[in-house]
């Protein structure tokens, strides 16, 4: 049957006249178009046709029996018998197979260099690019195979064709010995021999600029037993601007001017943010956009910043009715820890799934475990303790420690559980079982936007999982980490639909635009290459070849654009606008030109033009002086009544520092940690050296190699007993350090032995039973060592040292003043003149010692350190020989004062200059403007949240 | 070639160029344009297109395009149709930057590239994340077992030198990023640490076998024949002691530095048997024995000590390559690359057969040879390389192929271009190799004559006289030049130089060099000059130019806050980290992730927001953690931060700069949630490591560093920072030796001073090394020198006559300060005015900037009639609106849906009921058995017609009846769009046709609990059976109460009633 080409004004909106042109010859009752089958552009174009014809029949009180609306895609499946071709996921199966069976080697020409490794990750990305290739070829009726036999002789790259003929057909054997056909050689079959339901009498193609060619084939053949009408939205004269199916001539469009009069539409943002702010700004002006307006986005990447500004800038919510991307929903994101956790079932990952609501609220409906914020703590708590590279690691670890990561081991097993049975059976046979594990008793509700989303990922994800289930290739279906990888691969691409909220704006796609009837258009993205859109290079199918193969080419889009874009603006002529926003670069700073069809205008104008449109981005905007918006207040906390000895130093260092990390305890978590820190470096080779003081025959010893064999054993056990058997390689140079310093330590232990010296306590604590008052408070401390000399009956007391630098004992109690430092600032009970040199106090910890074991050992007992510094050669015991009666005296005044000064809750004013400052994060080094020191004085804060 | 020098026009003269190609024919999309920065590209193709615009508007315009493209005689006309042309092939055109090149070439040959597909390019938090992935695999070496392990371990022990390390994660990290380059550059381990390719013929300190002992004891017998002070002689005890005590490999104890520095200087006298040795500052004549003794006892130090770097270096290598193999395996042969990547593939660097060959062959390539034009769709005739004095030695090669085909087109139509400024190389450190400049001259010269043309350009379009001046003065005099800096450097820099003019002689302008002694005065000078010449509001644009990032942020804070001048920083600001609010965001991530991080904590407790959460949401900041870690989840940190900014907000606890790092961090919380990952601690990591560029803007003072300012032209500068360290000093780090042909020859961790000097290898490597850093120096001041168009304002330390300093101050110093320094007031501050050139009060000749107009104000919007866009309604939405897990994750339930789609097209069939019907859906059975669940449907259908009822309701009720079987509707009702499908519908009408009555039927084949009521379980389709109901009223004109409902619950094979 002849094919019927009709004309609609290309000076109106689409939607009414497309309802108007199908209802034309409906006269009364309603509107009966069952059938009529008509081919839209897009699901969204269909959307907009059927509203339209239930609007254009209200207008009779009427309703509508619709059409069957098609895009071309789904027309050459449509006909597909049932369960005889290959779903997605069995295609991208097969040619994963396909591809990890061969011998890369025997296809040269298409991998010229072997890769690396063919795991399943490998053939998983190169099925995607061979299937991408395929359907590419496909939309043209091609197979690869007919590349290099049909085009041979001089056809580019005619090896490499043939080789991925040869493949194709490996590929398809393998589907065919499943029983089931290639998809697109299915649409090629379909489009030859198109299968409708009986009682479509017409087909229409309404307005569809750029059919899939297979499409039109599918379209031919049926006109050869059906009607078939063509609807063009644009101009019936000059003939040639479009072909018999409605698509816009290049030729004859190359030359046409784009009628963009008004040079005040064209709106330049520097980068996508500021396109979307422009934008913003032009809906703002428009005085109602909900009713009046839509928002193009010629250029994806400008939609997220259009998201954010339009709620912010004109208070409207944007609406995507692509959806949002499945990849980023939650249950993509857990899945994906899922097959990283298969891949390897690290700890820090299994923190991550942890952390994710569906595994926690899992958890927590089994009852048995404590609230997430404790849950956590204990987690961090005892990694950061135990630093377990794996779960496996973890277990044994969380069993050793018993009571204490009772919870931990409780997760891990769950853990190991889940990942136990997803890699237990086939991905489509666990995962849903998981899922219904995972989710429990929990209920979705249709009604909130959310759940919504959440439940129409999950219906992704079911129907692939479904389908996988039911094919028949189920049985080669992956396990494991490989079954998620195939399950996210074919998830990823998809996107969820959001319910349109009532007030917003529409953000449209180019393509999507025709179809749109707002008044009052913006138009953003209309660079290059977005549009007309462009496409050079390709691995496979350059532009040449598309050109070659009948495929859509560059020249096909810029004239369907050329077209849309006309279309745009003059249905908006009479009763509408346009506006158009282009930005200088993209979001990733690359610099984008605006489109050439902006510049496709009258000759004499074409000067004035370039000026407009490549002119200077608008200056940005004048920055703000930095400012705070708040001051900080420090929670206010009680000073305890009993005081560590080394929390004076740290008093005297900063008293405003001390109440946050003493008082405040603001202590952060390495997030990274991967080894030991100082303190628990320290706390190792303590426990190796306290240990050592415990053993009374070994104590005795002057035998350096019997004590530090002895050292090296207890270091074993102590690190094999905290962080297991398998070290990470961290751990084991910590180990082997301590293990160095401990044998330096032997050494000096045997010749300080051999002076006469002879541990008689080590770890000897004080001030529990208030054997030690300052000031009214009760100091406590623990002694690392306490000792006697044989010889001389003398006591000596030493402090074992472990950090890098091998530090005198008054380097840490007592500092000369420094240029900067202004003395009137400093209380009196902190100064000290030693050896003529004005100073002050920094730290406590000695005399403190010495006062405390006076009862013990008398006065005057020697103090000093027992240092263990990197370099081992300078291992040895430092005593702090100028200690005095006299300097005793100063430092208890001094603790004294401290301990005034805690009670009259004197935190302020901060020491201008420390060291290293944990807390120059938050006060960028204006601690003084930015904190509100009235609120230390402040009512008393809350605890710890309570579980 | 072209030889251009700062503010000559390079890419004047490279659009002229292209200009010129297309004027004699060649088409745009034939000539490729390739430069370092994306900003660069863009303004190419901005400034070709201006340029012919401005030809075509007018004749005069034509003119003088004509003229500068040497194409005398083209007019308007023909410059229109090149304007058209240029604009109809927009979209083929290759104006970009080598990397954006190098990517679109490997993007088209991913599998001759050994990658599995599209690869992608890595962001820098993406890169981030990659590295730390790695690193747990390098430390963890999970499945390789204990070995491995040991093996990094002892790797990582020899390059540390036995030097305990506890962060060892830090350090990895330092060593991955210092040294990466240069084991790319040597992957093979035979270049790194391996004496034989050090010193061929040996090195007299590793050759010598010396025992200390027996030397020091061969001196103190020695000594004991000689009367030694007593301070030479507690010299010497505490020398042998620390000798006697000391380690090879340990570093060396203080007292022996001098005592060896002193062997060294008496080293040739040594040699003779006879020399005189200072010892405790008095000489000491020693000869024979004593002579050979000290000798040996040097060799016996610097031998250890060059066996230690060795090792370092061999060991260096080994944990290199263990985290490049796993890098490689995990990352880079994923497709996941950075731009760093893409120049490995294509430099072969990664691959065990060498680099591939690019060329243009119409895509039949073979063996390594990649034919682009053909996959990129694009055939290159002429090339256009700009900034070529930073091109890379390995981007050159990847170039070279196609460049060698231009070169040798037998018809000579193709051609090759190059500008740079030999000058301006200072991305040596970024692999930027100057001396490429010239080798390619003279390898395509060789021999058969002037394939490439040279051109010198030093005139300046952009400074002025007073400037011009000055920087002759300084890179002009070559005397001072020879006699501070390293010879190769100078001979280098004689040969790129040439005298510059200024074109614009007229430009009013000046230069001028103050010093002060104390940094506050200096700071006060800066402030002082930009309010004497008060640049912004005389419309000037305006930089101060420092060396350092980190002095940016001081001169940042200091214009801010003491000047308060409106300035930006051409630098990094980081604003998840500099601020309170990205502070106080950080801290709410980091809690909700780890809530027993107290640090976290107690910070969001100081803040509005942690006391507000506490205050005002049930369980405090639990469970606001807890919501922010839902949210996250849900909607992404975007969302997340949203969110709370908001809550911020309408509390009014926001100012207008807190206002802007808002929208900021916002920005940087979306393009982290582009990449789906959800951990938040990679997430609070990427915030504080997040950076953004203040852009420009004529309205503000621009603070940036030199290598910023590269590109860009100022009308006012201002150098505050002009010491540092002397220029001919070798770059930190490994020694990378390379011969001319750019292979590495060895790789050493360099030994210290005292050795290298010594030593003739090394001495000549960090010569060689030093006056390259000379070099890259001079490049640097002249970049800084020649931003400024008409004033620059120099301010520095004064240089003591005696300092033996051979840095900027210098520099500047020997060829600016005439040696009578003129005390003078600028504002507040005094200070000595060494040097002044051009006019000291030029600004008074700058007219106050120019309002900027207004900006066109948006047309007025006409009231368009609205639309009103309706939500779409489906009856199935008024169903029961709570879904059960079980029942998503079900497959049963799935199942069931397909099942009852197949019994709905079963019962579709029935148009009524008779009783050839049972007979017919047997017949189904049969013919469509390969559908799935055919027979289960067929039977469930047949059940269902055994029952009279259900028989009644598919039989016709009247003569006139039909049916509506599966028929979707779409109504606009009360202005609501409702669209559906009725499964069946039954209508009475009267012998004229009109409706009577009508009846919808509704299949439910789900299971309902055979002990549930049904009226329980009807009640859920109530919502959506009322829907159709309205909408068949609405279509037949009956009133509600005139159609009837009812369901059919197929396995249950009853119909019930639904009441409206």
């Amino acid at each position: 049957m002849p094919i019927a080409r009709h004309f609609l004004t290309p000076e109106r909106d689409l939607p009414s006249q497309a309802a108007g042109y199908l209802a034309r010859d409906w006269e009364e009752g309603n509107l009966d178009l069952g059938a009529v089958l008509v081919v839209v552009s897009s699901r969204q174009a269909g959307r907009r046709l059927r509203e339209a014809l239930a609007v254009r029949a209200a207008a009779s009180r009427a309703a509508v029996f619709p059409p069957v609306v098609v895009t071309p895609e789904f027309l050459v499946t449509y006909g597909f018998p049932r369960g005889g071709v290959a779903s997605g996921a069995e295609s991208l199966l097969a040619w994963a197979a396909t591809l990890q069976e061969i011998d890369p080697g025997m296809f040269r020409a298409v991998f010229p260099t072997l890769p690396d490794r063919r795991d399943f990750p490998w053939a998983l990305g190169t099925a995607r690019e061979l299937m991408r290739v395929k359907r590419l070829l496909a939309e043209g009726g091609w197979r690869m195979a007919d590349i290099a036999s049909r085009e041979a002789g001089d056809l580019p790259e005619g090896d490499r064709w043939r080789d991925l003929g040869a493949l194709e057909e490996r590929y398809c054997r393998k589907l065919s010995e499943a029983k089931v056909r290639d998809p697109d050689e299915a649409r090629i079959a379909c489009a030859e021999n198109p299968v409708l339901r009986e009682q479509v009498e017409k087909v229409v193609l309404m307005a569809v600029p750029d059919p899939l060619p297979l499409a039109l084939r599918a379209v031919e053949r049926l006109s050869e037993s059906l009607p078939v009408e063509v609807v063009i939205a644009g101009d019936s004269e000059p003939a040639d601007l479009f072909d018999e199916w409605g698509r816009p001539r290049p030729d004859a469009w190359e030359s046409r001017e784009v009628p963009v009069e008004d040079e005040d539409r064209f709106h330049l943002g520097a980068g996508p943010g500021d396109q979307a702010k422009r934008a913003g700004a032009l809906l703002a002006a428009c005085g109602q956009p909900v009713k009046m307006a839509a928002v193009g986005a010629a250029d994806a990447e400008v939609i997220p910043f259009l998201e954010h500004a339009l709620p912010r800038d004109c208070g409207i919510d944007g609406y995507n009715p692509e959806g949002r991307p499945l990849r980023s929903q939650e249950l993509y994101v857990v899945l994906g820890t899922l097959r990283d956790l298969l891949r390897s079932p690290s700890f820090a990952i299994a923190g991550e799934l942890l952390r994710s609501p569906l595994f926690f609220r899992s958890l927590q409906a089994d009852g048995s475990y404590p609230p997430l914020a404790q849950l956590l703590r204990a987690w961090d708590a005892f990694y950061q303790r135990c630093l377990p590279g794996d779960l496996d690691e973890g277990l044994r670890l969380a069993r050793k420690a018993g009571k204490d990561a009772a919870v931990v081991r409780k997760v891990i097993e769950r853990i190991r559980e889940l990942l136990g049975e997803l890699a237990r059976g086939p991905v489509w046979k666990v995962l849903p079982e998981m899922m219904r594990a995972l989710h429990g008793r929990r209920g979705f509700d249709e009604s909130d936007d959310s759940d919504r989303r959440y439940t129409a990922a999950a219906g992704e994800l079911m129907t692939l999982v479904d389908g996988l289930r039911r094919s028949p290739v189920a049985a080669t279906i992956p396990r494991g980490a490989d079954g998620l990888d195939l399950i996210l691969a074919l998830l990823g691409d998809q996107r969820v639909e959001e319910e349109r909220p009532d007030a917003a704006v529409d953000l449209l796609g180019w393509l999507e635009l025709a179809w749109e009837d707002a008044p009052y258009l913006v138009l953003t993205g209309m660079n290059e290459r977005s549009v007309p859109e462009t496409l050079t290079g390709d691995p496979f199918l350059p532009e040449s070849l598309r050109r070659r193969l009948g495929l859509r080419d560059n020249r096909d889009r810029t004239a369907r654009d050329q077209y849309l874009l006309e279309y745009l603006v003059r249905s908006r002529r009479e009763s509408g606008r346009v506006e158009i926003v282009f930005g200088k670069t993209s979001e990733a700073g690359d610099p984008l030109r605006p489109s050439s069809l902006l510049l496709r205008c009258a000759r004499e104008k074409l000067p004035e033009r370039v000026d407009r449109l490549f002119a200077a981005p608008p200056a940005s905007r004048a920055r703000a002086p930095w400012t705070s918006p708040w001051k900080l207040a420090p929670r206010r906390v009680e000073v305890p009544e009993t005081i560590g000895v080394t929390r004076f130093g740290r008093y005297l260092q900063c008293p405003f520092r001390f109440y946050l990390s003493d008082l405040l305890r603001m202590e952060p978590i390495d997030t990274r940690k991967t080894e030991m820190d100082g303190g628990e470096f320290g706390e190792l080779c303590h426990a190796v050296l306290e240990a050592f003081g415990r053993d009374e025959r070994l104590k005795r010893s002057a035998d350096a190699g019997e004590i530090g064999a002895f050292f090296e054993e207890r270091l074993d056990e102590l690190v094999a007993d905290r962080y297991g058997k398998t070290l990470s390689v961290p751990l084991m140079i910590q180990k082997e350090s301590a293990a160095q310093r401990l044998a330096y330590a032997a050494r000096v232990q045997a010749e300080e032995r051999a002076k006469g010296w002879l541990i008689e306590d080590v770890e000897w604590t004080f001030g529990e039973g208030g054997e030690l008052e300052i000031g009214g408070f009760s100091v406590r401390g623990k002694i690392d060592r306490i000792e006697r000399n044989e010889d001389t009956g003398a006591y000596r007391i030493l402090d074992y040292k472990t950090s890098d630098k091998n530090r005198h004992p008054r380097e840490d109690h007592w500092t000369g003043l420094k240029k900067n430092d202004d003395p009137d600032e400093l209380p009196g009970y902190a100064r000290l003149s030693l050896d003529g040199k004005d100073g002050r106090w920094t730290g406590l910890q000695l005399p403190l010692y010495r006062r405390a074991v006076r009862d013990r050992c008398g006065d005057g007992v020697e103090c000093g350190y027992f240092t263990l510094p990197k370099a081992v050669s300078e291992t040895g015991v430092r005593v702090w020989e100028g200690m005095s009666p006299d300097l005793d005296g100063a430092a208890l005044q001094c603790a004294e004062g401290v301990a005034a000064d805690l009670r009259r809750g004197r935190f302020w004013p901060p020491a201008r200059a420390v060291g290293y400052d944990p807390f120059e994060g938050l006060f960028f080094g204006i601690v003084e403007d930015l904190v509100d020191p009235a609120a230390l004085a402040g009512g008393a804060g809350k605890e710890e949240e309570a579980p | 070639m072209i030889l251009a020098s700062a503010g000559s026009g390079k890419t004047y003269q490279l659009t002229n160029r292209y200009i010129r190609l297309m004027a004699l024919g060649a088409a745009p999309e034939r000539i490729i344009a390739l430069t370092f920065t994306r900003k660069a590209a863009g303004e190419f193709f901005d400034e070709i297109l201006r340029k012919l615009a401005g030809a075509v508007r007018d004749e005069a315009g034509a003119a003088a395009l004509a003229e500068a493209i040497e194409c005398p005689g083209i007019e308007r006309e023909r410059f229109l149709e090149m304007l058209s042309l240029l604009i109809s092939r927009m979209h083929l055109l290759e104006l970009g930057t080598l990397d954006g090149f190098f990517y679109r070439v490997v993007r088209n040959f991913p599998f001759e590239l050994g990658l599995a597909g599209a690869p992608e390019i890595l962001d820098e938090n993406a890169v981030r994340i990659e590295k730390l992935r790695v690193y747990d695999q390098v430390f963890r070496r999970p499945g390789a077992g204990e070995e491995a392990r040991r093996d990094f371990l002892e790797a990582f022990k020899q390059a540390t030198w036995g030097t305990e390390e506890k962060r060892l994660l830090t350090l990895l990290d330092r060593f991955v990023d210092e040294h990466h380059r240069a084991y790319l550059a040597a992957p093979e381990g035979n270049l790194w640490g391996r004496a034989a390719r050090i010193w061929p013929r040996g090195n007299p300190w590793l050759a010598a076998k010396v025992d200390p002992e027996k030397e020091l004891a061969v001196l103190e017998a020695c000594f004991g024949g000689l009367t030694l002070t007593s301070r030479q002689r507690e010299t010497w005890e505490k020398f042998r002691d620390a000798l006697g005590e000391w380690k090879p490999g340990a570093p060396w104890a203080r007292e022996m530095n001098t005592p060896v520095g002193n062997i060294l200087k008496a080293w040739d006298q040594l040699q003779t048997g006879e020399a005189d040795f200072t010892l405790g500052g008095k000489k000491l004549r020693v000869s024979g024995e004593g002579c050979r003794a000290l000798v040996n006892l040097v060799c016996y130090l610097f031998g250890a000590e060059l066996e230690k770097k060795l090792q370092v270096t061999r060991g260096l290598y080994d944990v290199l390559r263990a985290y490049e193999t796993v890098y490689g395996a995990l990352v880079r042969s994923s497709g996941r690359l950075t731009f760093a990547d893409i120049l490995i593939l294509l430099s072969g660097a990664a691959a065990d057969g060498g680099a591939p060959t690019l060329g243009q062959g119409g895509g039949e390539g073979g063996g390594d040879r990649l034919e682009i034009d053909y996959r990129l769709d694009a055939r290159y005739d002429h090339w256009l390389l700009d900034e070529f004095q930073d091109t890379g030695y390995a981007q050159w090669r990847v170039l070279s192929g196609l460049i060698d085909e231009v070169l040798q087109d037998p018809e000579g139509r193709r051609s090759f271009f190059y500008v740079g400024d030999v000058k301006q190389a200072i991305y040596a450190w970024r692999d930027g190799d100057v001396r490429l400049f010239r080798e390619i001259f003279d390898h395509y010269n060789g021999g058969a004559g002037d394939r490439i043309v040279e051109r010198r350009m030093s005139e300046s379009r952009r400074s002025g006289p007073a400037v011009i001046e000055t920087v002759n003065r300084v890179f002009g005099d070559h005397a001072v030049l020879d006699a501070l800096f390293p010879e190769s450097s100078v001979k280098r820099w004689r040969e790129g130089w040439d005298t510059h003019r200024a074109h614009y002689r007229d430009m009013a302008g000046c230069v001028r060099f103050v010093q002060a002694s104390e940094k506050e005065a200096r700071d006060a000078l800066l402030l002082e000059t930009l309010r004497e010449v008060d640049p912004l509001n005389r419309g000037l644009s305006c930089a101060v130019l420092v060396q350092r990032n980190d002095t940016v942020q001081e001169i940042l804070h200091c214009l801010r806050e003491e000047g308060g001048f409106p300035v930006v920083a051409e630098s990094d600001i980081r604003p998840g980290v500099d601020n309170p609010l990205g502070a106080v965001l950080s801290s709410l991530f980091q809690y909700a992730a780890h809530p027993g991080d107290r640090f976290a904590r107690e910070h969001l407790l100081m803040t509005p927001l942690g006391r507000r959460a506490e205050e005002e949401v049930s369980g405090g900041l639990a469970v606001a953690g807890r919501k922010v870690l839902e949210t996250v989840h849900r909607d992404g940190f975007a969302a997340a931060a949203a969110d709370e900014i908001a809550r911020l907000e309408s509390l009014g606890d926001l100012d207008v700069f807190s206002r802007q790092r808002a929208e900021e961090i916002l920005a940087a919380a979306r393009e982290f949630d582009r990449s789906g990952e959800r951990a938040i601690t990679d997430f609070v990591d990427f915030l504080a490591a997040y950076s953004i560029r203040e852009t420009g803007t004529p309205e503000a003072v621009q603070v940036m560093t030199i290598h910023k300012a590269k590109g860009l032209g100022f009308d006012v500068v201002i150098l505050p920072e002009l010491g540092g360290r002397k220029l001919a000093q070798r770059r930190k780090g490994l020694g990378v030796c390379r011969n001319k042909d750019r292979e590495v020859e060895w790789v050493l961790d360099m030994p210290a001073k005292d050795i290298v000097e010594n030593d003739e290898v090394l001495a000549r490597y960090d010569a060689e090394a030093a006056a390259d850093a000379c070099y890259e120096k001079f490049c640097q001041l002249y970049v800084a020198m020649t931003r400024a168009k008409r004033a620059m304002y120099l301010i520095g330390e004064p240089v003591k006559p005696t300092s033996t300093s051979r840095n900027f101050m210098k520099l500047l110093d020997e060829t600016l300060n005439a040696g009578e320094p003129e005390s003078r007031r600028i504002g507040e501050v005094e200070a000595d005015v060494v040097y002044e050139e051009g006019n000291p009060q030029w600004y008074l000749q700058i007219e106050g900037a120019e309002e900027s107009p207004e900006p066109a104000a948006e047309l007025p919007v006409r009231a368009f009639p609205g639309r009103p866009r309706r939500r779409r309604q489906t009856p199935s939405r008024a169903k029961a609106r709570k879904v059960p897990a079980a029942s998503l994750f079900s497959l049963e339930s799935r199942e069931s849906l397909d099942y009852g789609t197949r019994v709905h097209e079963i019962f579709s069939r029935i148009e009524w009921f008779d009783t050839d019907t049972p007979e017919r859906i047997e017949a189904i059975k049969n013919e469509e058995a390969e559908v799935p669940m055919t027979a289960e449907a067929c039977d469930e259908v047949l059940a269902c017609l055994r029952e009279k009822a259900i028989r009644e309701a598919l039989a016709p009720p009247g003569p006139q009846a039909e049916t509506w079987r599966e028929r979707s509707f779409e109504v606009i009702l009360e202005d609501e769009w409702l669209t559906g499908t009725f499964d069946r519908v039954t209508v009475e009408k009267d012998e004229s046709g009109r409706i009577q009555r009508a009846s919808i039927l509704d299949f439910k084949t789900d299971k309902a609990d055979p002990a549930t009521p049904l009226d329980v379980a009807e009640s859920g389709y109530a919502g959506q059976l009322h829907v159709y109901r309205r909408v068949l009223a609405f279509m037949t004109g009956l009133e509600e109460t005139e159609i009837s409902c009812r369901l059919l619950f197929t396995q249950r094979r009853e119909l019930v009633e639904v009441v409206n």
